[in-house]
């Protein structure tokens, strides 16, 4: 498995108390969480990648129980296994697009290979704007940069923040399709959280919070 | 990848925030060390140049304008004084020796002071070619001198009327020519920039004694003149050929000759160097000075007046140089917060790509760092470029060289201690990434 949670719980201070169904995800499988608005898929999210910490149950990721992991050694846990893609992308806005896809090596002290970033880019038609600034790029292909980014260092568990409800239809398809195929080439576990239901026909097997 | 090549990035992408600070920074701190290095460089020529002078007896004027002429020679004289009126003053148990000068022309703007070897080895001058100077027209180099003027052993000169100025309305060339015998070793001293030869010589120039060689006239016949400085001297008529002679056989004869009236009486000096023999001399020897045409001037108090003078303008620069680089860490401060708040999402990204708490505050540490650095690096050339220009600039008023590139502890502290205020206002900045929610942050995004 390279996801389990058990019991998970969590409240934040002085508002709502969630508790959410157990979940699991083993090598190359993909999942949907699926939730209105208010339902707690982002605080999930957020617990599974470690940028909340639960107050109840336990969370495996990649062998590691990262409720019991301290500050530090939870940032580079993260950094090394799990991919994570935002509804909206974020960059170092001060570095090109290549730059940025360097951060997730550098940041967790594995060899950078250039080449990799430059196939990543060509697969995504944006070698042509390796060395441009992120924010020369369209919103799609700001996403794609977002995902290739995501999935360069290789990890186990790829987690995606609603990536497509900013994108139209064919962006969003470009999207989707690329985070199934790096999931499925890589044996990553893949576990989208949205609310977008043209994702339902793409990724069959579904969590209803 | 290396972190501080992303906050190299960062700050180069927030262009025009960056290079305020880095201005800022730059002039404050450049002020700052122009000011300790001019502060330095004149107290030191100050002090050397005071050395063991009590007292400067010269025509009655200011006494500033009397010690900046006669000790630092960037000013010009009050006049010229008798010998024989001198002698009534230095001649005191009170003087332990007096120096005279006697001055008036220049070469290519270096003062020509006529003078007895007691005065280079005031400064402790040494030769480093050639001998003292012992004859009329015998001229011994600064060091500053033979390298600007290109004057070398054995070169002859003639020299311009005037104190420094070549370009005077009544400037011209005297007719007898000097001959380099010798060249001092730098001293650091007011010596490096003067030309010296015996007293002779200038008298001898200004009478014009070169010029008229009537046979066996006598000395004594001079008109008697008002004072007046050497350098309006020209006029006057009246060392014949046979003076001349007797001149150079009282060679180096200290005006201590005393008792009754000595050829030389009524030859004019522009001012004597004393030493005191005793404290309280000050008083008594001013005292003799009354109802004459001389004064006394005190070289400690007046070079102490001048300094406040400097001090004042110095520190006042100083002061608006501090409230620069007070501004310019202000600046970096609210650059780097304001920043925070933009690149929120950015930061926090590093955090989800495995960057740590502490990687944060690094990186803007580091932006502060870069900030800070880029601004002392500026900063230290500017203060020697403005250094170097002011130097320049006063070269044809007061020819005093400074030393641009002279690095001395003081500037280590000031950049050290910049670097230190510089992370310090780079801290909060860097706690405050630190302290950062991500999932918060994130999910406003």
């Amino acid at each position: 498995m390279v996801l389990e949670t058990k019991g998970l719980g969590f409240q934040y201070a002085g508002g709502q108390a969630f508790r959410f169904p157990d979940l699991q995800c083993g090598p190359g499988e993909q999942k949907l969480v699926l939730g209105q608005s208010g339902k707690g898929k982002t605080t999930l999210l957020h617990l599974i990648g470690g940028l909340l910490r639960p107050q109840q149950g336990q969370i495996m990721l990649a062998g590691a129980d990262v409720t019991a992991l301290n500050d530090r050694a939870l940032d580079l846990h993260r950094g090394k296994h799990v991919g994570i893609v935002f509804q909206t992308a974020h960059f170092v806005n001060a570095l090109s697009v290549l730059d940025n896809l360097s951060l997730p090596a550098f940041l967790t002290g594995a060899k950078y290979d250039t080449t990799r970033a430059m196939e990543l880019l060509d697969q995504l038609n944006l070698s042509s704007k390796a060395h441009r600034k992120p924010s020369a790029l369209s919103v799609g292909e700001q996403q794609r940069v977002a995902i290739a980014r995501a999935v360069i260092n290789g990890p186990a568990l790829l987690l995606a923040d609603e990536p497509t409800s900013a994108l139209d239809d064919h962006n969003a398809e470009q999207v989707i399709r690329l985070l199934k195929n790096y999931a499925a080439e890589t044996q990553a576990g893949l576990i989208i959280v949205t609310h977008d239901q043209r994702l339902k026909s793409e990724i069959h097997q579904m969590v209803a919070l | 990848m290396n972190l501080s090549k992303i906050a190299w990035s960062n700050i180069r992408y927030k262009k025009w925030n960056t290079i305020l600070s880095v201005v800022l920074l730059a002039f404050g701190v450049g002020t700052i060390a122009m000011m300790l290095l001019l502060e330095r460089q004149l107290s030191q020529q100050f002090e050397r140049n005071i050395k063991d002078i009590d007292f400067v007896l010269a025509a009655k004027g200011s006494p500033l304008q009397s010690i900046l002429s006669n000790v630092y020679h960037v000013d010009v004289p009050t006049g010229n004084i008798k010998v024989g009126d001198a002698k009534k003053i230095i001649q005191n148990t009170w003087v332990e020796e007096a120096i005279p000068l006697a001055y008036g022309d220049n070469y290519e703007k270096y003062r020509i002071v006529g003078t007895t070897a007691a005065y280079p080895a005031l400064y402790q001058c040494q030769m480093a070619q050639g001998r003292v100077f012992d004859q009329p027209f015998d001229a011994v180099v600064g060091s500053l001198v033979a390298q600007e003027t290109g004057l070398r052993i054995g070169s002859t000169f003639t020299s311009m009327h005037g104190y420094d100025n070549a370009s005077d309305d009544n400037a011209h060339h005297h007719t007898k020519p000097y001959t380099v015998v010798g060249i001092y070793e730098e001293s650091g001293s007011v010596v490096d920039r003067l030309i010296l030869t015996p007293v002779e010589s200038t008298w001898m120039v200004h009478d014009h004694a070169e010029e008229t060689v009537p046979a066996d006239t006598i000395n004594e016949q001079e008109p008697k003149q008002p004072v007046r400085s050497m350098a309006e001297n020209d006029k006057d008529e009246g060392l014949t050929g046979a003076e001349v002679m007797q001149r150079m056989a009282e060679m180096g004869a200290r005006p201590t000759i005393g008792g009754r009236r000595k050829p030389n009486d009524d030859k004019e000096m522009t001012a004597y160097l004393i030493r005191k023999r005793n404290r309280g001399a000050f008083g008594f020897l001013a005292k003799m000075t009354e109802n004459t045409t001389m004064q006394l001037a005190n070289v400690a108090v007046e070079s102490n007046r001048l300094m406040n003078n400097f001090g004042v303008g110095l520190g006042t620069l100083k002061a608006i140089a501090y409230v620069i680089s007070l501004i310019s860490f202000l600046s970096i401060f609210i650059s780097l917060y304001n920043s925070l708040k933009e690149r929120q999402y950015e930061l926090a990204l590093l955090r989800t790509m495995g960057g740590t708490r502490w990687t944060l505050s690094r990186l803007i540490l580091l932006e502060g760092l870069w900030i800070v650095g880029i601004g002392c690096v500026l900063g230290f050339f500017l203060s020697r470029g403005g250094t170097y220009l002011l130097s320049r600039l006063s070269e044809d008023t007061f020819r005093y060289p400074l030393q641009v590139w002279q690095v001395q502890w003081m500037d280590m502290l000031l950049f050290g201690l910049t670097l230190c205020v510089g992370i310090m206002a780079s801290l909060l900045p860097a706690v405050k990434a630190m302290k950062m929610d991500i999932s918060k942050t994130l999910s406003n995004a």
